[in-house]
């Protein structure tokens, strides 16, 4: 009777065992390269710090895939850069894996008094974007656009090519204010002051990620997209202030 | 549907579209007004319903629906939007995705019973309708309107706690509401824009009036209610929404 208890047990964590394992994605075994947003810079490390990170703005680790840059992965801010990429081959088909929201950061010191976002009209403001191109840029124009204050962009002071560009100028006080990711303000908290904008005017930011298809290491790199994908990677992106993609999916399909 | 208290004679024109338009809006189970069936009934046929379109300068149109009754779609703008055209109709969007989740809150709270849960559930139905109508601007520039999944709505805590909990928000969203819409009167530029802000704004004024009436027993307010611009309505919605 004891044996069978004994034998009964160690099936039963046998089994717990397996299922374990095959709950847990697969950690990539080579060492791939992840073309990553410059907003993923702290999350991403946190998710697997085995990969060879390379941060940037999207629309610049586009054009360097478009230009046969050797890497495995690509996560980009935006939904459009991978699916273009995508429609010219450059990629396998995109999933979207997290959205976030855009902030308003000042400098401490708010020198120039900005409560709001309409606190932006007032002349002699020294603004900071992102470029067009990027995605940083592009969701702020389109927020702008969304709140009927495009006239603002005439205190812009320099465009920017990523977006913690424009966070580090504005924790420096080189503007007076700074359109960012509210995962960004998180990574300097106590540097600069945080100012919400509109739900009703935020555009719909998604991340997409993908495997590029030149990728030597196509295995590995859909393990670690898994890992962005799994339950933990989800909780690590949660922790980090971006949101759940609703509908998303937990397995990266391909292809 | 039975028509209650028909009139005898035909209605003023514009009375009767307001009746036909609401003999598509109106729920018996919800509310108890009179409603017409057929144009007939408001003493219009089809031909001049279309006619008073054309006199108002309104562009209506008639589409067969359930039983052949007729719908207003008199809300999607012609010719392009201005940046702030749009931006009213996104913030009117949010406005009413929140005040159907108070009312749809309100309801559910099981506070209100009556003839004041009757004007719940009828104000629960006007929101809605006026959701179609401000989405359907947006939609109708080629833009996508907010939906409720596009936001997290919180109400304060106990807001659904009591009668007087609920009148007191009800109070201060439509006093909110009014005030928005009569801003959209000012900052929408095309004319059919303004007529449907400022329609909009006579029905909120009919839901703060029901709140009025349940916290300060005065159904009726001031002779000018003041309008709020976007900035100001948007700091309103910021309480709610995020």
């Amino acid at each position: 009777m004891t044996r069978l208890k004994i034998g009964l047990v160690t099936l039963v964590l046998s089994l717990i065992a397996v299922a374990a394992a095959l709950a847990a994605p697969a950690r990539p075994t080579a060492q791939i390269k992840v073309l990553a947003a410059a907003s993923l810079t702290n999350v991403f490390p946190k998710i697997d710090q085995a990969p060879s990170y390379s941060f940037a703005g999207s629309d610049a680790l586009a054009a360097q895939i478009r230009l046969g840059a050797p890497a495995d992965v690509f996560a980009s801010a935006n939904m459009t850069l991978p699916t273009s990429l995508y429609a010219q081959k450059l990629v396998e088909k995109p999933v979207a894996f997290a959205t976030n929201k855009l902030v308003l950061v000042v400098p401490n010191s708010n020198r120039a008094g900005i409560k709001t976002v309409f606190d932006l009209r007032k002349p002699g403001i020294k603004l900071l974007v992102g470029t067009a191109t990027v995605p940083i840029g592009s969701y702020t124009r389109t927020i702008l656009k969304n709140l009927a204050l495009t006239s603002v962009l005439s205190n812009v002071v320099s465009q920017e090519t990523d977006v913690r560009s424009i966070l580090s100028k504005v924790a420096l006080g080189e503007a007076d204010a700074g359109f960012v990711y509210i995962t960004d303000a998180k990574t300097v908290s106590g540097q600069v002051k945080v100012i919400p904008l509109p739900a009703w005017a935020q555009p719909p930011v998604r991340y997409g990620i993908t495997v590029i298809t030149s990728t030597k290491n196509h295995a590995d790199a859909v393990a670690f997209i898994n890992e962005v994908l799994s339950k933990k990677g989800q909780a690590q992106l949660r922790a980090a202030g971006f949101g759940a993609v609703k509908g998303g999916v937990t397995s990266y399909p391909g292809g | 549907m039975q028509a209650r208290d028909r009139p005898s004679k035909p209605l003023p024109a514009e009375l009767a579209l307001a009746f036909v338009v609401n003999d598509r809006l109106v729920s018996p189970d919800t509310y108890d007004l009179p409603v017409q069936t057929s144009l007939e009934g408001v003493g219009l046929d089809r031909a001049g319903f279309l006619s008073l379109g054309a006199r108002n300068g309104a562009r209506v149109a008639i589409g067969a629906i359930g039983a052949g009754l007729l719908v207003d779609n008199a809300f999607g703008a012609t010719g392009p939007l201005a940046d702030l055209d749009l931006a009213v109709a996104r913030l009117a969007v949010a406005a009413e995705i929140l005040a159907i989740a108070f009312y749809t809150e309100a309801i559910a709270s099981k506070q209100l019973s009556g003839e004041e849960l009757k004007y719940l559930n009828r104000a629960l139905f006007n929101e809605q309708e006026h959701l179609t109508a401000v989405s359907q601007i947006i939609s109708g520039a080629g833009g996508t309107p907010a939906t409720a999944d596009d936001f997290t709505i919180t109400f304060p805590k106990g807001s659904f706690a009591s009668r007087t909990s609920i009148a007191r928000l009800g109070l201060a969203l439509e006093t909110g509401f009014v005030g928005a819409y009569l801003g959209a009167v000012d900052e929408f530029t095309p004319e059919d824009l303004k007529t449907t802000a400022a329609r909009i704004a006579a029905s909120e004024s009919q839901h703060l009036s029901v709140f009025s009436d349940m916290v300060y027993r005065q159904a009726v307010g001031v002779s000018f209610p003041v309008p709020t611009d976007l900035e100001t309505a948007s700091d309103f919605l910021d309480g709610f929404l995020s």
